[in-house]
């Protein structure tokens, strides 16, 4: 904690709070959490009058300083002092929204007891005056007691006159005292506490003088025509749901088409680099932790990062220009239906990308027992890691199958991870009892059109702090792969004998030229000996361990090495098969792991790769928690192992009994 | 003029046609909803408006105090209203 002067940003969710930060602190901004909970804090510097530096908190927007979310409660501890990380600010911004300046100005009523220097910046006075709302600024200020000052946040305007009276109010004040309750709004709250609902009163007084206040203030305007007339579509019975199939197909279609090859550049991008890197070294050991762990790692973590930043892009767009409040009423109906609530949708729709940002973006679900159940059945929707598994595998297995009829199964897949989430949410919600339905009180804001700014700062910051977060544990994880499938190594006998197999039974590919035979020969032999040094090592031997729990779904111990693997990140699988199957990396040589995998027999000679094999395969990658990021994240966002223990035994289990059903009737 | 009697728990928000305008009598619910109802501005004698309903007939969006707020069927049947338009000169 810094001795700097704090000053803090109040105001009501979709106020322009976040616009007038970015205007006040410019790109001089951290994005971090506050400690022990996932709720984003946003600090910011500026320069006061004197010269001297000053922080400012972007609280969670928040209706009042009575919480109901575990957003609204960390705006209201910060301000009331009693968050132990988070100094008490000096000084209070209030924003408020010049087009809903009723609700706004509740909020600056309960502000204005809070015993701190006030400053009211009023935004949106453009758009409520489109409308014909017109607010009197300086009757607002007079009647508040408190500097009013109206501000265009992303055009710059009154930003200079805001900072100034920021300011004064910190000079005017030794940080003890705030301006005082207004005698009117004392009257008010007095006037009403008469009757025997305290909470009624109390509240009923607030508004009772809000309404005088607005009354002698603001010329009233009429509703928002354009929101309206949008709203009459994108809410309507039939387009809307259409326009809503348009819109989630559209960002699925991009997530693929586009995030796929940029994914696969990103990969082989960072492996290309790190093998340049260590072109002049020696082989051996280090050189294999840095192309096989640490750049292996990172290309596993920036393999992520066109997804979720075009997932961030897409959000930020739906969210800013008001959609996404529309998207949650839409589906409320159907997600109320299986015990989630229509605010699980978002953090849903994130976890088509990746689980973690989706489970990050349940922290706006007010009620603990909804926001529980959404990270819960998160992991069950098939995440962008899953892709490269289905591709193989769908590839490999249905090769023989009319192009749209593979697709149908990887739509089957992604059906059967939805079907999963919502059936595990219906039975969670069942078994817990259910209690009456949690409220869904939500606003609508009007329809706004998204600052490119604005969008790119917040694709930025949400793809940083995932990177933060699910980086670190797939990098460490990419390490500890490395390390269990290099060690112990074979020893010299055991390559000696390995390479004199080889030798006996290794024969030329027919078409190899006769000045490349000594080369064919020895890339084989290195491929085949790769093989052999896995086997022997701990995930080798995992591998075996594991193999009488997994036999009964039709896999061997190839495919534990596999599954051991997919612990660090699942599209690791993909990789760990190709050292097995001894064809290198596959990034570059799918078709090589896919013939590779069809020519593998067991003893008896029945092939090892049987159609209900890969069904089975693929049904445990839609349903199994393999992801320890997403396990360290949900026991952070929960605060302890119960739910992350519990969602990676019940998933896994689930997986195990769904994949022993699909192989006994496929087998 | 007569003053019917304000309220009538048969008539909430809930039962608001399409289009239909009432104003608020009462607003019940456990004391955490109340209180995040009455914040949000659904104080008794506010007026407001049945905007539309959801594709799937829930929730409702009403509109009132200059925003438009949606509230599932079960929470605004806790707000009363009151019978016909008779409660008036409470706002401007």
């Amino acid at each position: 904690m810094s001795d700097l002067r704090t000053i803090a940003l109040a105001g009501n969710p979709n106020c322009g709070k976040t616009t007038l930060f970015n205007a006040l602190t410019g790109l001089r901004q951290r994005v971090a959490n506050y400690p022990g909970i996932t709720v984003e804090k946003k600090v910011g510097q500026i320069r006061l009058g004197d010269g001297s530096p000053a922080e400012v908190i972007d609280l969670p927007g928040t209706y009042s300083l009575v919480p109901t979310s575990p957003d609204e409660q960390v705006a209201a501890e910060v301000l009331f002092g009693q968050r132990a990380d988070t100094k008490r600010p000096d000084a209070v911004v209030a924003v408020i929204d010049a087009s809903t300046l009723a609700r706004g100005l509740f909020l600056v009523s309960q502000l204005l007891e809070l015993d701190r220097p006030l400053v009211v910046a009023l935004t949106m006075s453009d758009i409520a005056a489109r409308r014909g709302i017109v607010v009197d600024d300086r009757a607002l200020e007079a009647a508040l007691g408190v500097p009013v000052i109206p501000v265009v946040g992303h055009k710059g305007v009154g930003v200079a006159a805001l900072r100034s009276a920021v300011d004064r109010a910190l000079e005017g004040n030794s940080g003890s005292t705030g301006a005082g309750v207004p005698k009117a709004l004392a009257k008010a709250i007095a006037a009403s506490s008469t009757s025997t609902d305290p909470l009624l009163s109390e509240i009923g007084g607030r508004y009772a003088w809000i309404d005088a206040l607005m009354a002698a203030s603001v010329r009233s305007g009429t509703k928002s025509h354009l929101t309206e007339r949008v709203d009459g579509f994108l809410l309507h019975r039939v387009f809307g749901l259409g326009f809503f199939a348009l819109i989630m197909g559209s960002l699925f279609i991009t997530l693929f088409t586009l995030a796929a090859p940029l994914m696969d550049a990103c990969s082989s991008g960072v492996a290309a680099l790190g093998h340049w890197l260590t072109a002049s070294m020696a082989d051996g050991d280090l050189k294999s932790l840095i192309n096989d762990g640490i750049f292996a790692g990172v290309g596993g973590v920036v393999v992520f990062i066109p997804q979720i930043a075009l997932l961030f892009l897409f959000l930020s767009l739906l969210e800013d220009s008001g959609y996404l409040a529309r998207a949650a009423v839409l589906m409320d109906r159907l997600l109320c239906k299986v015990g989630l609530h229509g605010k699980s949708f978002i953090p849903l729709l994130s976890a088509f990308a990746c689980a973690i940002p989706g489970i990050m973006a349940t922290r706006t679900i007010d009620s603990r027992r909804e926001r529980l159940i959404t990270i819960l059945v998160a992991p069950f929707l098939s995440c962008s890691a899953r892709l490269p598994v289905y591709a193989l595998l769908i590839a490999a297995f249905f090769h023989h199958l009319p192009g749209w009829q593979q697709g149908l199964i990887m739509l089957a897949l992604y059906l059967l991870g939805i079907f999963a989430a919502f059936a595990v949410a219906w039975l969670a919600t069942k078994i817990r009892g259910r209690v009456a339905s949690t409220p869904f009180i939500l606003e609508l804001p009007s329809y706004k059109l998204p600052q490119p700014r604005q969008v790119a700062l917040q694709v930025w910051q949400n793809a940083s702090a995932f990177l933060t977060k699910a980086g670190t544990t797939i990098f460490a994880l990419s390490i500890v792969i490395w390390a269990i499938t290099t060690y112990p190594k074979p020893s010299a006998e055991r390559i000696t004998a390995d390479t004199s197999t080889f030798t006996a039974h290794w024969q030329a590919p027919a078409d190899t030229p006769a000045d490349k035979l000594a080369e064919v020969r020895q890339d084989a032999l290195d491929k085949a000996l790769a093989g052999k040094a896995l086997e022997t090592s701990i995930a080798g031997h995992l591998g075996h361990f594991i193999e009488p729990a997994i036999a009964p779904l039709g896999f061997d111990w190839k495919m534990g090495i596999g599954l051991v693997g997919a612990f660090a990140a699942r599209e690791v699988f993909v990789s760990t098969l190709g050292i097995v199957y001894a064809v290198g990396d596959p990034g570059d040589a799918t078709d090589g792991l896919q013939a590779e995998m069809l020519a593998d027999r067991k003893p008896d000679g029945s092939p090892v790769w049987t159609t209900a094999v890969a069904t089975s395969m693929l049904v445990w990658f839609v349903l199994a928690m393999q992801c320890i990021s997403t396990t360290a994240v949900v026991r952070r966002e929960t605060g302890g192992w119960t739910w992350p223990l519990l969602q990676l035994g019940g998933m896994n289990v689930l997986a195990w009994i769904a994949c022993l059903i699909t192989y006994r009737i496929l087998a | 003029m007569v003053i019917k009697k304000a309220m009538s728990s048969s008539h909430t928000l809930a039962d608001l046609p399409k289009g239909g305008t009432g104003t608020v009598a009462t607003v019940g619910g456990d004391p955490r909803l109340r209180r995040r109802l009455l914040e949000m501005g659904l104080t008794p004698g506010c007026p407001l408006t049945l905007v539309r309903r959801a594709p799937l007939g829930d929730p409702l969006v009403f509109n009132l105090r200059g925003y438009d707020l949606s509230l599932r069927s079960a929470e605004a049947r806790l707000v009363g209203l009151t019978t016909g338009n008779l409660v008036a000169g409470i706002r401007p």
